[in-house]
């Protein structure tokens, strides 16, 4: 082993610390240390501390952090959970609705009583899936079939309350459930009742796009079309998209000034607004691969 | 591996004088723990010189750092029920010590006064001081003074973990373990951090340094 020579005027680094380790208070500093000590300790012991110093919050944070993972994933989990129930639509599930709706359905029923009947409307375009159909909606023909302006759209009824199930996944306060209980079906007795449900049910549809005591009408074949659009909506996104193009047909029928916000609709709609944007707001989770996506 | 052992792990890993002493320390503890105030004084006697020596080295002013020491036991005071012996009091006592003093230096980043101690002169310091220069008497006591300050003002040049880890390394004498767990971080970032802080005093001091 070779010993490093030192030469004895060498000076290291380490050398001129070892003079700050020499740096040392006198004894009576030491003295008036204690004294301060002392008094601050008692001040220390008297002075009451915040009521969080109690909660031992880095204890806590320790705590937590060892369970980092579970926790995280378990508030993701919560967090989807609630999510997707919040933006879940408003679909099938509306037995608990149904009595409560009972009540303005009849209301409304036989306000559309008092409507006059009548099957003498020219055909009207229907909402439709494609392109083309769109197009045919652009020649609309609305009728107004009273002196007070009130535009009013006949639902064939019949056909509507003989498959009830499709619609009803389009109207998001549950009148079409309504039938089902038993006031509603008391009123399914007549076909004038059942039209007005239907009536009701076309209204909500539409998004209550009309004013107070404005009925809508549908003719026969423009009903039968959307009947066929609606039938074809097996998922909530087509049952949206069906609603969408519902409501703008009835904003190209439209020639009251009270639909100014359907005609709107229909302008952002025919716009600005294209199918996957449309689509892009209906839908704001998204999972692809090993991602989990959230939009706000 | 459950936290006692882990701290017993990591007291093993320092000299067994240290083990010693951490395990006197864990005694006091306790009884403190019990409601024997009285037993803290013992603490404070055992370590207040060597509290105050790292802290006195960090801030280079004498009155702040008899403040931050007080401050510090006072600390460690108030909190004596949540240490549970998980590390050795000493590392406990020195992060509460080492955290006022970086709260401090970094409040007062812009305002730094020296005050500084006398240098009590040893056999090992007369004898580096003697290799420096021949000065005799009130010239000697001079040069004492102004490589003092020069010392001084090369470790405040140090960025703050610089400054810490020399401070508790070459100064106060703690293990490279013992450093990183006071700061909370790997013993590879201690060496590295002790021989870049090394190069850099190297180069403020090189007037006084003889290869």
């Amino acid at each position: 082993m070779i010993i490093p020579d030192r030469s004895p005027n060498k000076v290291t680094i380490e050398d001129l610390l070892r003079l700050k380790r020499a740096e040392r208070p006198s004894p009576e500093f030491w003295t008036r240390f204690e004294q301060d000590l002392r008094a601050k300790q008692l001040a220390a012991i008297v002075e009451k501390r915040p009521w969080w110093h109690a909660l031992h919050l880095p204890q806590a944070a320790r705590a937590i952090s060892r369970f980092q993972v579970p926790v995280g994933t378990a508030a993701i989990l919560v967090l989807s959970f609630v999510v997707v129930n919040q933006y879940r639509p408003v679909a099938t599930p509306t037995e608990r609705i149904a009595p409560e709706v009972s009540g303005p359905v009849m209301q409304v029923a036989v306000k559309s009583v008092e409507t006059p009947k009548t099957n003498a409307f020219a055909p009207v375009v229907v909402a439709a899936r494609s392109a083309e159909t769109l197009a045919l909606a652009s020649a609309p023909k609305m009728v107004t079939s009273s002196a007070s302006a009130r535009t009013v759209m006949v639902v064939n009824s019949t056909a509507l309350s003989s498959q009830p199930s499709e619609l009803t996944a389009m109207i998001p306060w549950g009148v079409a459930q309504a039938e089902e209980s038993p006031a509603s079906a008391r009123l399914l007795d007549t076909g004038v009742q059942a039209e007005s449900i239907s009536n009701l049910s076309v209204t909500s549809l539409l998004g209550n796009a009309g004013t107070d005591g404005d009925q809508i009408q549908v003719s026969r074949p423009q009903l039968a079309e959307a009947k066929s659009v609606v039938a074809q909506a097996s998922s909530p996104r087509e049952v949206r998209r069906a609603k969408v193009l519902a409501g703008l047909v009835l904003a190209d029928n439209a020639e009251s000034s009270d639909y100014a916000r359907a005609i709107h609709g229909r302008d952002i709609a025919a716009n600005d607004l294209s199918e996957a944007q449309l689509y892009d707001s209906v839908h704001r989770l998204g999972v692809g691969g090993d991602r989990f996506t959230l939009k706000f | 591996m459950n936290a006692v052992s882990k701290a017993l792990t990591k007291i093993l890993v320092a000299s067994p004088e240290r083990q010693q002493e951490a395990d006197s320390d864990w005694m006091i503890v306790q009884r403190v723990q019990a409601g024997d105030v009285a037993s803290f004084d013992q603490l404070i006697l055992k370590y207040r010189e060597r509290v105050y020596a790292m802290i006195y080295n960090m801030t280079s002013n004498r009155e702040d750092a008899a403040d931050l020491t007080q401050d510090s036991f006072i600390k460690a005071f108030q909190s004596i029920n949540r240490f549970q012996g998980q590390s050795s009091f000493f590392t406990w006592l020195y992060r509460i010590a080492v955290n006022s003093s970086l709260t401090h230096i970094r409040k007062n980043k812009l305002r730094t006064f020296f005050s500084f101690d006398k240098v009590h002169e040893d056999v090992g310091v007369s004898e580096v001081i003697n290799r420096l220069t021949d000065k005799k008497d009130v010239e000697r006591d001079v040069f004492v003074h102004e490589l003092q300050e020069k010392l001084n003002e090369a470790l405040q040049k140090l960025s703050i973990p610089h400054r810490t880890v020399v401070t508790l390394f070459e100064i106060d004498g703690l293990s490279h373990e013992e450093i990183a767990e006071v700061m909370t971080c790997s013993v590879g970032t201690v060496r590295s951090r002790l021989h870049y802080a090394k190069q850099l005093l190297q180069a403020e001091l090189q007037s006084y340094v003889r290869p």
